[in-house]
């Protein structure tokens, strides 16, 4: 898989919540009003992306030292899913 | 003022004229001379302040459509400042016509709550919301806890106060249906139960008096301590499961009835009342059984 770059788009306002002791997150997407549940992975993600950090390469190491065999796998349909929702875009390598 | 405190001429007069009822933060003002209406508000609202007040947050009026329906067939119908949002029902249907209305009422403007469709509950300081699907046995536990002790928020709509977050009573008439109005016979014969309105759009219908004291406490809010999903299950035994929160988060934000309209607001207090709240479904058949579960839950 290509390293590519995303972020979460600035116009989306996104509010993340996970509960402690609990695996899943919420999601809202302040400019389409819209709420999603998200798996712990996706949660994951879009924290990684809040932190600064936008290319695909170090969360599929992070995804690898969680014991997942198909990380690329893992990371390419959370791209679509998230991509579809307006939740991330990509951008330029920095 | 209580309703109660009102000879029958008197409130038949009152409401002829117009008469303001408090009910949680709401005043209403009702008008009707619908027999059916004035003995339902007479046997079920009892308890409730009414009186000539400053400021209604509601002018409501049930009366007969104009035309032949007022004699042929008779129909009422439901207005609020002038404005009908429903079809006219039979006469018969008149006080299930004004509860909904009532209920249409307050679900459609009243955007400084944020209103979720479900059941609460009070007891030793701990709110349980009770939210449910259609059919999984919400009133009837409702009804059965408010008739156990409990105190009753709300049977339908669970208010939730923006700036600190917690549920704000809204006690009325539990909305009893079918089979659910004689299992609560049976339940409690103490219970007072208003006629009942056959071969509406939910089947028949009746409501079931709010507790006194829950009434008198209107103004005490509370705090949400559990969400229990209900489903009654015939023959099954009493079990619980964990919930997962978000999973409830979804439930609630997509049975809320203006959840989307508060936008962030919404998102923030809905995570804040779940960050507060135990989650758990509960299967059950015998309402004995639930009430013990109910019980130990708040102990």
């Amino acid at each position: 898989m290509l390293i590519s770059f995303w972020r979460i788009p600035p116009t989306a306002t996104l509010r993340l919540h996970r509960w402690p002791d609990e695996d899943e997150y919420v999601v809202h997407h302040g400019a389409a009003n819209a709420t999603h549940r998200l798996s712990a992975v996706a949660g994951m993600f879009l924290e990684y992306l809040a932190s600064g950090k936008s290319d695909t390469s170090g969360f599929i190491s992070l995804l690898q030292e969680l014991g997942d065999d198909t990380p690329e796998i893992t990371m390419a349909n959370l791209l679509e899913a998230l991509q579809r929702l307006d939740i991330i875009e990509p951008i330029d390598a920095p | 003022m209580r309703l109660n405190e009102l000879s029958s001429a008197e409130l038949h007069r009152s409401l002829a004229q117009g008469l303001g009822l408090q009910t949680g933060p709401f005043r209403f003002h009702i008008r009707t001379r619908i027999p059916g209406v004035v003995s339902g508000l007479s046997q079920l609202y009892s308890d409730f302040e009414v009186g000539n007040f400053d400021f209604y947050d509601f002018h409501v009026r049930i009366a007969p459509p104009v035309g032949l329906r007022r004699w042929f067939r008779p129909q009422v119908n439901f207005w609020m400042d002038e404005f009908s949002p429903f079809m006219p029902l039979p006469a018969d249907h008149a006080f299930a016509q004004l509860e909904w209305g009532m209920n249409w009422c307050m679900a459609g403007h009243a955007h400084h709550y944020l209103m979720f469709h479900a059941a609460v509950l009070e007891k030793n300081g701990q709110a349980v919301i009770l939210p449910g699907d259609p059919g999984a046995g919400k009133s009837t536990l409702t009804a059965a806890l408010a008739l156990s002790g409990w105190r009753l928020l709300s049977d339908e709509i669970t208010l939730v106060d923006r700036n600190d977050g917690q549920i704000v009573p809204l006690a009325r008439p539990v909305s009893l249906k079918n089979a659910s109005i004689d299992i609560i016979r049976a339940f409690a014969p103490q219970a007072v139960i208003g006629e009942a309105a056959r071969d509406t759009h939910k089947g028949t219908v009746a409501h079931l008096k709010p507790p006194g004291e829950s009434v008198a406490r209107m103004s005490e809010k509370a705090k949400a301590r559990h969400i229990i999903f209900p489903r009654w299950q015939a023959g099954a035994t009493l079990s619980t499961t964990p919930h997962a929160k978000a999973d409830a988060f979804i439930h609630l934000a997509g049975h809320a009835f203006n959840y989307n309209l508060l936008g962030a607001l919404g998102f923030d207090m809905t995570a804040r009342l779940l960050e507060a709240c135990n989650c758990q479904s509960l299967e059950y058949s015998r309402l004995e059984d639930a009430m013990d579960f109910f019980s130990e839950l708040v102990a």
